[in-house]
Formats: structure tokens, sequence, C-alpha cells
């Protein structure tokens, strides 16, 4: 896949993951494990640039075996990029799926 | 490749491209994601592997570093209308939370209202229940502190009565034990049957004495009760009737009000009207004791 959009999906993935529970990094890579075959090295750079921008924000939890979680959380910054995302997702798909079904064929590049 | 060499060759790929905290923030990251993978029961080169080359996730680090928030396609659209959007953003942003805050207070303080009636309600409740107890002492007034004194009185001879019965009971009781006594000690050999009635007699007149004593006692406590209450009201319940007619007088200024509020005590939820509803009806009350 494209790495720029699947950027952007994981992205989208993540912040949709983090406003359903809080969860720490390798939780993330799990729980999208589960429907793609992701790069793991991918997430944690992604989840410390939405960290940076202030959409999610960070707690260490002390785990009862091994050394402590650091949990990302959505900050109310976040929800609002995350229904912006959304609506954009939304915007592409209805996009695509248009000319995918051949209904604008004027606007294919 | 395991987790020590992992971590050597990210550092190694990082360093003088970010600040030292930032790369120790991202190897605390990877370690943490090590440790996972470790208590998952993989092998450090495992994970190693699955994290992909040191080199490509450290590019990969600079990139979003470098990136901008609104990834992508905005870097080719040129500078102007990407700080335009971001701009436009931004105020939609703040908007959008200025609305939440709005929101959430808002709510919190029709809750709080909501709160607040319901508190109220309790209040004025309760204070009706308050009002009703105390009108019916004060209606009750001279007249019933007359009967209550009346019945006292009527019911004094009877207490007495029972007292000197009790003390009757008490005599006769005594007399039973000594007589249980003198009869044991002299006839108890011979005829047994005249100790016992004796012994029988004594108890009879214990519990005699026991319960008259007890009824004497309640007789006297409402006698005494109600001359407190009757002594009570003559004294007090005129000073502060005066004292509520003179609320009163001053509250029914307003030709409306009184009505109003009397007519309908329940729908206006302010302090006024109850206190209002209240005098008028103590007025009619006294008025109606005075008449009786």
């Amino acid at each position: 896949m494209n790495t720029q959009l699947r950027k952007g999906v994981i992205e989208l993935c993540i912040l949709a993951l983090i406003a359903q529970k809080d969860m720490y990094g390798y939780d993330i890579v799990r729980a999208m494990e589960k429907y793609t075959d992701i790069n793991e090295g991918t997430v944690y750079p992604i989840l410390r640039r939405l960290t940076k921008d202030g959409y999610f924000a960070t707690y260490l939890v002390e785990s009862d075996s091994g050394p402590a979680r650091k949990y990302y959380t959505m900050t109310d910054r976040g929800r609002i990029y995350l229904k912006k995302n959304i609506l954009d997702w939304e915007e592409i798909m209805l996009l695509v799926n248009s000319i995918l079904k051949g209904e604008g064929n004027d606007e294919q590049k | 490749m395991n987790r020590s060499e992992y971590i050597a060759q990210l550092t190694a790929a990082l360093r003088g491209k970010l600040a030292f905290d930032e790369i120790e923030d991202i190897v605390r990251d990877y370690q943490e994601f090590f440790d996972e993978g470790v208590r998952q029961g993989k092998s450090e080169e495992q994970v190693a592997a699955e994290l992909g080359n040191p080199r490509d996730v450290a590019q990969q680090i600079l990139s979003e570093e470098r990136e901008t928030p609104s990834s992508g396609t905005a870097s080719s659209e040129g500078g102007f209308r990407d700080s335009f959007t971001r701009g436009a953003e931004k105020v939609a942003d703040s908007a959008d939370q200025f609305a939440k805050k709005a929101n959430a207070f808002t709510r919190r303080k029709m809750e709080e209202h909501e709160q607040r009636k319901a508190r109220r309600q309790e209040e004025r409740a309760s204070r009706a229940v308050w009002e009703d107890s105390s009108r019916y002492s004060r209606r009750s007034g001279c007249l019933g502190a007359l009967l209550k004194l009346a019945a006292a009185v009527i019911a004094a001879p009877f207490a007495l009565a029972f007292l000197i019965c009790c003390l009757v009971g008490v005599i006769l009781g005594v007399a039973g034990i000594v007589a249980a006594i003198c009869g044991f000690v002299v006839l108890g050999m011979v005829l047994p049957l005249i100790p016992f009635t004796a012994i029988a007699c004594a108890v009879a007149g214990l519990i005699f004495v026991i319960f008259f004593c007890i009824t004497a006692v309640i007789a006297v406590f409402w006698l005494l009760k109600a001359v407190l209450v009757f002594i009570r009201d003559l004294l007090f319940g005129r000073r502060i009737d005066d004292d509520y007619f003179d609320r009163a007088f001053r509250v029914s200024e307003d030709p409306n009000a009184g009505w109003h509020f009397r007519s309908d005590p329940g729908a206006s939820g302010s302090w006024t009207a109850q206190d209002s509803g209240r005098t008028d009806s103590d007025e009619e009350n006294w008025k109606g004791g005075d008449q009786e």
C-alpha cells in the first residue's frame, strides 16, 4: 500500500482506538494487528507526533510484572481532530467509491 | 539482533538529529515494546524483526518529527494556503472548545438549578409539615389547654382513688406478709393452708401497688404537662401571634400579594410567598381562637 495513504489511515485508526479507551503502545499495535499486517515500527512515531501535537496525553501506569506502561489518552483537542479526520475520511471514501463505480470518469487523474 | 543492539543502532541513527531528551523518550517507548514482546513470550530477536530495520524506524521518526499535523498532501500545496488552513482549523478548534465549555457550563448550571429546586421543594414540604403541627398546637391554644386541664381535673380523682387503692393494697400486702410469717410460725405445722393464702394476698397486693403507682405517675405527668402548656399558651401565645400579625400586615401592603400567595401557595417559588401564606393563615387562626 502507498505509504502516505497507509500512514494517514493508521493515524486515523490510532485516534479512533484511543478515543474508545486509554491504551499503551504495545496494546495499540496488537489491536491493529488483528485487522491488518502493520509494521510495529510505524505506530510509535505516529503516537509520538500525535502526542507532541497535543492530541494525546500520556501517563505512566506501574505494571505488576515488568516496567511501567505509558498509556495514551485522548485530549479534547484530539477529539476534535478525530472528528475532523472522520469527516475527511468519509469524504474521501465517498469520492473514491463514486469514482471506482465509474460515476465520475472526468475526475479521474 | 537483540534488544541492546537494536536500541544502540536506533540511538546512533537519531543522535545529532534530535534533542537528547527526545531520543531518551523514544528509546523508552521502544524498550517498553521490547518488554511487552518478551512478556508475551517472544524472543528479543523476534521483536526486533517485527519492528524492522532500526535505521528505517529512525528515518520514520525523523520524518514524523519534521511533519506538520496536516500530513501528506499539505506539504505540496504551498505555504500560504497551508498556514491559512491551519489558522482556520485553530479558530475552529477553539470555537469548538468554547462551545463545548459553554455547553458544559449550561448543563452544570441547569443541574444545579434542578438540585436547588428539588432541595427547596423538600424544605417547603418539611416546612409545611412543621407549620401544620404548629398551627394545630396554636389552634388548640386556650380552649385546648382548658379542655386538657378539665380532662386532667376529671382524671385526677381517679388517679387519687388509684393511689388510695394502692396504699390499701400495700397495707393489705404488708399485713398479709406479716400474717403469713406469724401463721407460718404459729400454725404452719398444723394448717399449711393459712400461710399460703397469706402469701398469695401479699403478692397480689404488691402487683396492685406497682400497677397503680405507674398509673398514678402517668396521670400526674399529664396533669402537670397540661398545666404547663396552658400557662405557656397563655403567656407566649398572644405575643407571638401579634408578631405574626405585624408581619402579615407588612407583607400584605401589596394588595395582590396576599391573595395570590394564599390562593396558590405552591406555585410561586419564593420564600416571601411562603411567609405571607403562613402569616395569613396564622392570623386567621388567631382570630378564630379569639372568637372562641
